[in-house]
């Protein structure tokens, strides 16, 4: 018989089961709260990345491409000015070459279309140690000739600043040195904005339009070349702003292939070149009368009966188109008596005009961003006597920039206030900086009288159909080596369209033009200026959105009432 | 019996979640993976639509398209009677010129048998114009020679 003994079960005491179960229940609710605590921290994190950062611009911009190595620069509408893309240098150490030299430069030659196996063949033969073969090769260029396994050859990764519009507005938009600093223009004006990573990955918006900056520096061109002139400025600013919507300068440069251009090309006649811009300043000087209540009325009259003499001077109108009478201000500005226009100064006095001057920025270099800008001429304080006061009143004897004619005439037409240039576009609703220097009245008389001269006065090759162009010639003397040349002037047409609610200033300036037939040899404003300013206006105003208008246009008949005859002459 | 039952139920289920919450991870590293390969191409695609937009300007640049227009298309920009602000100014421009309608007469003369040169006048038609003209298609019924109205595009308004 086999006896089995059950092994007796292990009775738990009935506390020692009730502190089990307590500790259970005690680590089920750790197992529990921690469950909770780890959703509620994630719901908090969930809240936080969908509330709190929802406009995180980490979370957006991780798409966003890399910065450019320098910020690009647009036009008003987008065009590509500027912009830096990523190019290689094919550099050599010839002492470390491998290969046969001469096979080496053939099949360099057949990657890169602009060298010649002669060139390369140079480089790699020459007894320095580094050499650069070629500078800005496109990455796939790069790529070939790394495949052809000369350990002597090294690839550099560089930037690359290309100007695709090439010569288009090459004084506005400038150019930088092989490191990749601005030189000129608002390269060189802009290089800190254009450089710091907080600010280039934004493009910068530049006030030019690009349409209308080709057309100015295609019609300037083609006046230019059509009366063999040294070279030409153009400017079209929007009074409204003072935003430079084109600035040109001839002859221009590829900024491309800065370095290729020679300095004649590369100075910007626009700000950097001061002119005597003659007849154009009679308007400044009437506004100025006007302002000041001088001129009571226009049927007001002045004494253009015979030259002035003063100290060793003569002030005399020119030859053939003398007013010898008492003449009325619309008389004086549409024939463009020096004479009128000198008396009227005078009476304004050497204080006033130089206080105006001074508002209007022409004793301070030119307003707007551009660094290549030019120190006016003007007659010294103490020097600034009748006579200076007589000549500055119809615009001899001060020097200014055509930034300069343009941001006064725009004060002049837009209502009186002046506004400095400026190349950078003004978004809408962007405060427009501005101070007022004439009434509002005075600026109406003038539209009117500037309107009249293109009607009916020398500026009538100006008068684009439909588009109520007016302005003002000034025809100057050209001074080479301390005299005045009596044949060569600086020929400068200053307008402003639709003239009966000005828009758009623009100055076209020839220097040293000849005369052609169709001209009957003459080379003044009127003949060879204006003319450019019709075919401009022809060709921006449509751009612009100005409308043509064939059935109206600005009443100049209470004015041309007061002048007895109409001019034939400058 | 019991107990067993509950044990394998909690190992299944702390299993099936181990696995789950593993799945997740894999997939968000594989979703991260793809997000860096989408940065990269992206990158990649800004730099290449860079380079295609500077071609293409390059390419476009106004003074080669100016140079093009000199020599080849010889286009000029429109005249200011050619910007046409309102459909009346439309209708007027795209009317055909007046339909000259010669009508002759013949005088008679009873008593000397002179001949005469017959007396010509002309008759200018005035273009019948729609009333509504406000639409954008200005439709003009013209009085021409085959009395087919003509439909009219709106052409350069502003």
């Amino acid at each position: 018989m086999i006896a089995v003994a059950l092994p007796r079960r292990a009775q738990p005491l009935a506390g020692h089961r009730q502190m089990l179960l307590a500790h259970a229940r005690t680590r089920l609710m750790i197992c529990l709260l921690l469950f909770v605590a780890i959703a509620g921290i994630l719901g908090l994190r969930l809240v936080d990345l969908a509330v709190l950062h929802k406009n995180d611009r980490d979370l957006r911009d991780a798409f966003a491409p890399p910065l450019p190595p320098r910020g690009d620069i647009f036009d008003r509408n987008g065009i590509e000015l500027a912009r830096t893309f990523d190019a290689v240098a094919v550099a050599v150490a010839p002492r470390r070459i491998v290969g046969d030299p001469h096979a080496l430069a053939q099949s360099l030659a057949a990657i890169l279309p602009d060298k010649t196996p002669g060139q390369i063949y140079f480089e790699l033969t020459h007894p320095g140690a580094f050499r650069y073969i070629a500078r800005r090769v496109l990455p796939a260029q790069a790529k070939r000739i790394n495949d052809l396994g000369e350990p002597a050859i090294t690839l550099e990764r560089e930037p690359e600043r290309l100007y695709p519009n090439t010569n288009l507005a090459a004084h506005v938009v400038g150019y930088t040195d092989i490191d990749g600093h601005g030189k000129y223009g608002m390269e060189r004006a802009l290089d800190a904005r254009l450089t710091d990573p907080a600010t280039r990955g934004k493009p910068v918006f530049l006030a030019l339009d690009s349409r209308v900056q080709q057309a100015l520096e295609n019609e300037l061109g083609a006046a230019m070349a059509k009366f063999s002139a040294l070279g030409a400025a153009g400017i079209v600013m929007d009074v409204r702003t003072g935003e430079v919507i084109a600035l040109a300068s001839l002859p221009e440069f590829n900024p491309n292939v800065a370095g290729h251009a020679d300095d004649n090309a590369r100075f910007d006649r626009a700000t950097l070149g001061v002119y005597e811009l003659g007849s154009t300043f009679k308007t400044l000087t009437i506004a100025m009368s006007l302002n000041d209540g001088l001129i009571k009325s226009m049927d007001q009259k002045y004494d253009a009966t015979a030259p002035i003499h003063i100290g060793r001077f003569t002030i005399h109108d020119d030859r053939g188109h003398e007013l010898r009478k008492w003449a009325t201000v619309p008389e004086i500005f549409i024939h463009s008596s020096n004479i009128g226009t000198a008396h009227m100064a005078a009476e304004l006095g050497s204080t006033r005009q130089r206080a105006y001057l001074d508002a209007l920025g022409f004793l301070s270099p030119v307003s707007g961003e551009l660094m290549e800008r030019g120190h006016t001429l003007y007659p010294a304080a103490n020097n600034w006597g009748e006579i200076a006061t007589m000549t500055v009143g119809f615009g001899h004897g001060i020097a200014v920039t055509p930034l300069h004619l343009a941001t006064a005439y725009a004060a002049v037409v837009n209502g009186g206030i002046w506004h400095p240039a400026t190349m950078l576009k003004i978004e809408p609703g962007q405060a427009i900086p501005g101070k007022r220097i004439f009434k509002e009245s005075t600026s109406d008389t003038m539209r009117a009288l500037l309107r009249m001269v293109v009607t009916s006065g020398t500026g009538r090759r100006a008068n684009a159909p439909g588009y109520r162009v007016g302005g003002k010639t000034g025809t100057a003397e050209k001074q080479q080596g301390g005299h005045y040349e009596k044949h060569v002037n600086v020929s400068t047409f200053a307008a402003a369209f639709p003239m009966d609610a000005p828009r758009y200033v623009v100055i076209a300036l020839l220097d040293a033009p000849h005369g052609t037939k169709e001209t009957f040899g003459f080379s003044t404003a009127g003949m060879v200026s204006a003319p450019i300013v019709e075919k401009v206006v022809t060709r921006i105003a449509p751009v612009l959105g100005v409308a043509p208008d064939m059935v109206n246009d600005v009443d100049v008949s209470g004015m041309l009432g007061l002048v007895a005859k109409a001019p034939d002459k400058e | 019996m019991k107990t067993n039952l509950q044990s394998t139920v909690l190992i299944a289920a702390a299993l099936a979640s181990a696995i789950g919450c593993y799945t997740i991870s894999l997939r968000v590293s594989s979703e991260r993976v793809g997000i860096d390969g989408a940065r990269d191409r992206i990158a990649r695609d800004t730099a290449d639509i860079r380079l295609l937009q500077a071609e293409l300007r390059t390419r476009a640049r106004l003074p080669e398209l100016q140079r093009w227009n000199e020599q080849v298309l010889a286009l000029a920009p429109p005249r200011a009677e050619q910007l046409l602000g309102n459909p009346v100014l439309l209708a007027s421009y795209a009317a055909p010129a007046a339909v000259r309608a010669p009508v002759e007469l013949a005088a008679v003369v009873r008593d000397a048998p002179v001949p005469v040169e017959p007396v010509r006048r002309v008759a200018f038609v005035a273009p019948r114009i729609g009333n509504d003209l406000s639409v954008d298609a200005a439709t003009i019924g013209t009085v021409a020679a085959n009395n087919v109205p003509a439909t009219f595009q709106k052409i350069a308004l502003r």
